[in-house]
């Protein structure tokens, strides 16, 4: 009997959020039953597999993964670690879609030896009511804007980020717009 | 009152009583809103879990109970019960689809989140053709319908 298969769908969600999405999308080739269970995943979890990937891999990969998902459903997870010669305003894109389905969980990572290559994030993320983790590493993040509102953020990380203005400020006022936050580490 | 004295039976789909703690049953998150909307008594009927798959989620609960009521010494618990649940979870296909569906029944979280992620250790590095063999899924697309789906999700297939 094949268990696996007949577990609720609700389930099966489970088992592939603990995925990388690239894995998550193969199960299509499973049977019927698995033909798009994959566009129902609420977790959109991609790592470049070295730090020298072409610059378009990861845009091919996640532009068709977020294009193809079933829009309606809410994302809840966004992880992206991506080289430095991933294009910004591609970075910026996806976070935008993320924000309008509602995602609760956001890492952000830029792999790099040397230098980060500025990323701008979009407007929407500083204010997004839908987020609950946000954990930038290794980047450099420029335009943040002034008008910041986190009500449901409880944990905020920035390990090696770098502003453009006094990286104490930028802090200060992404700090003042937390409500609830419980965790926050700057390293 | 004295909560951690009371003692609760959960009884399975075969009738058979097991008597726990009150903190033990409360793990069952199914259970804990039962007490709490006042529903007052000693037995509480699971008829969806057999006593094999029972007996083993009141074994996870009661160790989780257990370490989380000793103080101090935090970290050497916390990989102890590490340790315990990746032992725990180390058991053939069937029994842990039964825990999996059982964990979510009675809403259990750690013990459902530990059995999903076993699932997907298994699987998440596998070929199609392995898992399909692995969980006896029957691959019900002819040729030209796999092909298809291989050419839509061809983006994703390239390194």
């Amino acid at each position: 009997m094949d268990r696996l298969s007949l577990l609720p769908d609700d389930l099966i969600f489970k088992i592939l959020s603990f995925f990388p999405s690239k894995a998550i999308v193969t199960t299509s080739l499973l049977s019927k039953r698995w033909c798009s269970l994959w566009k129902h995943v609420p977790n959109l979890g991609y790592s470049d597999p070295y730090i020298e990937s072409e610059y378009w891999s990861a845009s091919r990969f996640i532009d068709k993964f977020l294009l193809l998902q079933d829009n309606a459903h809410a994302l809840q997870t966004l992880y992206l670690c991506v080289n430095r010669s991933c294009p910004p305003e591609d970075i910026e894109t996806w976070v935008g879609v993320a924000v309008s389905r509602g995602v609760r969980d956001i890492l952000f990572y830029q792999y790099s030896r040397t230098y980060y290559c500025p990323i701008r994030l979009p407007r929407s993320l500083y204010t997004c009511d839908t987020l609950v983790t946000l954990s930038l590493l290794h980047t450099f993040i420029v335009d943040v804007p002034l008008a910041i509102c986190f009500p449901s953020l409880k944990s905020l990380t920035l390990e090696s980020v770098d502003f453009l203005l006094s990286d104490d400020d930028i802090v200060h006022r992404l700090l003042s717009g937390c409500r609830v936050l419980e965790d926050l580490k700057v390293v | 009152m004295s909560e951690s004295n009371k003692k609760i039976s959960l009884i399975s789909s075969e009738g058979e009583a097991f008597e726990v703690s009150e903190a033990v049953a409360r793990e069952f998150e199914i259970v804990a809103h039962m007490l709490e909307d006042g529903c007052s008594g000693s037995s509480i009927p699971i008829t969806t879990v057999d006593s094999n798959i029972l007996g083993k989620v009141i074994e996870y609960c009661t160790k989780h109970v257990e370490v989380g009521n000793v103080e101090g010494n935090s970290e050497k618990a916390e990989k102890d019960l590490e340790e315990f649940d990746k032992r725990f979870i180390a058991v053939e296909m069937n029994t842990l689809f039964s825990l999996i569906l059982a964990a979510n029944y009675l809403n259990v979280k750690g013990l459902l989140n530990i059995g999903c992620q076993k699932v997907a250790d298994t699987i998440k590095d596998m070929k199609p053709e392995e898992v399909r063999s692995i969980f006896n899924i029957e691959n019900d697309y002819t040729p030209a319908e796999e092909e298809v789906v291989r050419k839509e999700n061809e983006w994703a297939f390239q390194p």
